[in-house]
C-alpha cells in the first residue's frame, strides 16, 4: 500500500512539473485578469518572451552593411532609426542621428525630433535641411515601420527622390540609402 | 528480473538528480537557440548598439572613450566589463562581435541559471531547493525576456547572485572582487546590489545592537556587520572612480535618463511576468523561510539549514528590490505624510524618481525565483516525498 501510495506521489509531482512546463511553453489563451481589464497570455514564457525575439530589422538592411562599410567614410554620419542606427553602429561603427545611449548626450530629444520628422515629412527641403543640421551624410530608408523615439511610422518615401536634395547610392528590396547633397 | 530492476532502480537513484538538472539547462538551452538562429541577434534593448561599442574596441585595440550614439562626440561613460567580455572573447576566438554576443547571450543564461541553483544551495543548504529553483528560472518570463538579449544587465543578473554567494560564504575577498566587477558592468545592476548589502547590513547593525542589548556576543556580529560594508564601498568606488575618469564628475543629475524619468510602471500585468506559478510557490517559501529551525524530528534526515543570515539576506534582497521596483510611489507616499503631518515634519521628495522600475524589478523577479524554490521544497516535503529525505 505504502509503494503505491509512494507511487502515485512521484506521479502526482511528475505530473504538476509537466503541466507547469506545459502552461509556460505551449498552452494557448487569453485570460481576463482579476479585478483589471487587462489581459494575461499563456503559454506564459513564450507569449512573454517571443516578442522580445523580434529582430526588427530587416534582412536586406543587414546586407547594407558591407556596402556602407566598403563606400562610406568612418566619419560620415547617418539618419537612421533606433533599429537602423544600432544596426548601422554593430555592423560599421558609423554614428547615426540616434541610437544607442541617450545618458549625456548633448540634445537626444532633439535628435529624435529631428529624425522622426525626416521620416514623415513630406517636404524634401524640411528633410534635407534637418539632415544638414544633424550633420549627416546619408539617410537610411527601410522599407518598414521607423521608431525614434517617438511612433512607429512608415513616414512618407516619395521626398528623397527628389534630385535637387538627395541622391539614391544604395539599394536593395528592403532599404534604400540616399546621399544628403 | 529482480536483479535488472534493481539496478534500474539503483541507477536511476543515483542519477536523477543530474539528469533533472540537465534536462532544465536544456530547456533553457532550447528556448534560447532561436537567439543565433538568424541574420542578426534580437535588436531590442540596444544591443546591437553594444555590438558596435565592441567592434570598435577590437578595431582600435581601446574602449572607445567617446560616445556613437545620439550623434556620437561625447563622453562615454557607459561601464566597460561586459563589452569588453565580448570584446575579448571575439578576439580569442575570432568571431565577429555580433555572433560571439548572441552566443554569449545563450552562456550567460545558462551561467544565470547555474549560480542562482548554487546560491538557493547555498541559502539553503539543501540541494534539492537549489534544483527546484533552476526549475522556477525555465517558468519565468520575466527572466527569460532578459536573458534573451546581448545586454550588459544580462551580466548584471550574474554578477549580483554571484556576488550574495560570496557574501553568504563569508569569502569577503571576493565578494569585493564581484562588487568591483558588477559596479562596470551595468549601472543599475550596481545600484540594485548596492540596495541589497545597504538593507543588508542595516539588518546586520540591528541585530548586533539587539546583541548588545541582551549582552550576547555583540562585537562578533558588530564585525560580521561592518564586512558587509566592504563589497558596498568597493562597488561604489570602482564605479565613482570610473565615472570620475570618463565624465569628469560625480553628479549624474544632468544624464537623460534621470532627467526624462525613463522606466515603466509594474502594474499587476508586469508583475505578473515573474511567472503565475513562481509567485504561487514564492508565497508558499516566504512562509517556509519565515518559519525559522525545523521541528527537532526532521534532524536527522536531509533537510534544510537556513540560517539567520540567509533569511536576513533573502529578505533585503525582497525588500530592497521591492522598494526600487515601486520607487514611483515614493514621492507621492511622501506628499501623503507629509499632507497628513500637517506641515509638523516636511520630509523632501527625492527628484530622480521614478526611475528604472521596470529593470528594477527583473532583480525581485531572481530572488522570487530563488524563494519559490523553497516553496516547491516546503509542499513536497509536505505531501511526505521520501526523496526529499536522503541527500543526492
Amino acid at each position: 500500500m505504502s509503494g503505491f501510495l509512494d507511487l502515485a506521489r512521484y506521479g502526482l509531482v511528475v505530473l504538476m512539473c509537466l503541466v507547469f512546463l506545459y502552461t509556460a511553453y505551449f498552452m494557448g489563451g487569453t485570460y481576463t485578469i482579476p479585478l483589471t481589464s487587462d489581459n494575461y497570455f499563456f503559454p506564459e514564457v513564450k507569449a512573454n518572451a517571443d516578442p522580445w525575439y523580434s529582430r526588427v530589422v530587416t534582412p536586406g538592411e543587414m546586407e547594407s552593411a558591407a556596402w556602407i562599410n566598403a563606400f562610406t567614410n568612418k566619419s560620415d554620419k547617418f539618419v537612421a532609426d533606433i533599429f537602423g542606427a544600432e544596426l548601422i553602429m554593430g555592423m560599421t561603427t558609423r554614428v547615426s542621428t540616434v541610437g544607442g545611449d541617450w545618458a549625456n548626450a548633448p540634445d537626444p530629444v532633439k535628435v529624435m525630433s529631428d529624425t522622426n520628422r525626416i521620416y514623415t515629412t513630406s517636404d524634401p527641403a524640411e528633410a534635407y535641411q534637418l539632415a544638414k543640421e544633424d550633420n549627416c551624410s546619408y539617410v537610411s530608408l527601410p522599407d518598414r515601420d521607423t521608431f525614434s523615439g517617438y511612433e512607429w511610422v512608415y513616414g512618407d518615401h516619395n521626398k528623397f527622390e527628389d534630385p535637387e536634395f538627395f541622391q539614391l547610392v544604395y539599394e536593395n528590396p528592403d532599404v534604400k540609402i540616399y546621399k544628403v547633397l | 528480473m529482480d536483479d535488472v530492476r534493481g539496478q534500474l532502480l539503483g541507477l536511476i537513484k543515483k542519477y536523477w538528480f543530474t539528469v533533472a538538472l540537465l534536462l532544465i539547462v536544456l530547456i533553457a538551452l532550447w528556448y534560447r537557440m532561436g537567439i543565433i538562429n538568424n541574420y542578426v541577434v534580437p535588436t531590442y534593448g540596444n544591443t546591437m548598439y553594444h555590438v558596435g561599442i565592441e567592434r570598435l574596441t577590437i578595431e582600435t585595440g581601446y574602449y572607445p572613450s567617446t560616445e556613437i550614439s545620439y550623434g556620437g562626440g561625447f563622453p562615454n561613460f557607459y561601464v566597460p566589463a561586459y563589452r569588453m567580455l565580448i570584446a575579448s572573447m571575439s578576439v580569442a576566438t575570432g568571431i565577429d562581435p555580433m555572433v560571439m554576443s548572441g552566443l554569449m547571450t545563450i552562456a550567460i543564461a545558462i551561467f544565470i541559471l547555474l549560480v542562482m541553483f548554487v546560491l538557493a544551495y547555498r541559502l539553503s543548504d539543501n540541494l534539492y531547493v537549489g534544483l527546484f529553483a533552476a526549475f522556477f528560472f525555465i517558468l519565468s518570463p520575466e527572466i527569460t525576456v532578459f536573458t534573451m538579449r546581448s545586454l550588459p544587465e544580462l551580466l548584471g543578473l550574474f554578477m549580483v547572485p554571484f556576488t550574495l554567494y560570496f557574501v553568504v560564504r563569508k569569502n569577503w575577498f571576493m565578494a569585493v572582487m564581484g562588487a568591483a566587477v558588477t559596479a562596470l558592468t551595468h549601472q543599475m545592476t550596481l545600484a540594485t546590489l548596492a540596495a541589497v548589502l545597504g538593507l543588508y547590513a542595516v539588518f546586520l547593525f540591528i541585530r548586533a545592537g539587539l546583541a548588545y542589548v541582551k549582552k550576547e556576543k555583540a562585537g562578533e556580529k558588530l564585525k560580521e556587520a561592518l564586512r558587509c560594508l566592504a563589497p558596498i564601498i568597493s562597488a561604489c568606488v570602482t564605479y565613482g572612480v570610473w565615472q570620475m575618469y570618463t565624465l569628469g564628475t560625480l553628479s549624474l543629475m544632468g544624464t537623460a535618463q534621470l532627467k526624462n524619468h525613463e522606466g515603466n510602471t509594474v502594474d499587476l500585468p508586469l508583475f505578473l511576468r515573474t511567472g503565475i506559478f513562481v509567485l504561487i510557490f514564492f508565497a508558499i517559501g516566504l512562509v517556509y523561510i519565515s518559519r525559522g529551525k525545523a521541528p527537532r524530528a526532521e534532524k536527522a534526515e536531509y533537510g534544510t539549514t537556513i540560517g539567520a543570515d540567509s533569511v536576513l539576506l533573502i529578505f533585503a534582497w525582497i525588500i530592497a528590490t521591492l522598494v526600487l521596483t515601486f520607487n514611483d510611489h515614493i514621492n507621492p507616499l511622501i506628499q501623503l505624510i507629509n499632507a497628513y503631518t500637517g506641515g509638523i515634519v516636511t520630509i523632501p521628495t527625492i527628484s530622480i524618481f521614478p526611475l528604472f522600475m521596470d529593470r528594477f524589478f527583473t532583480f525581485f523577479v531572481q530572488i522570487a525565483i530563488i524563494v519559490a524554490g523553497f516553496g516547491m521544497y516546503a509542499l513536497l516535503k509536505a505531501i511526505g516525498l521520501d526523496v526529499l529525505k536522503v541527500k543526492p
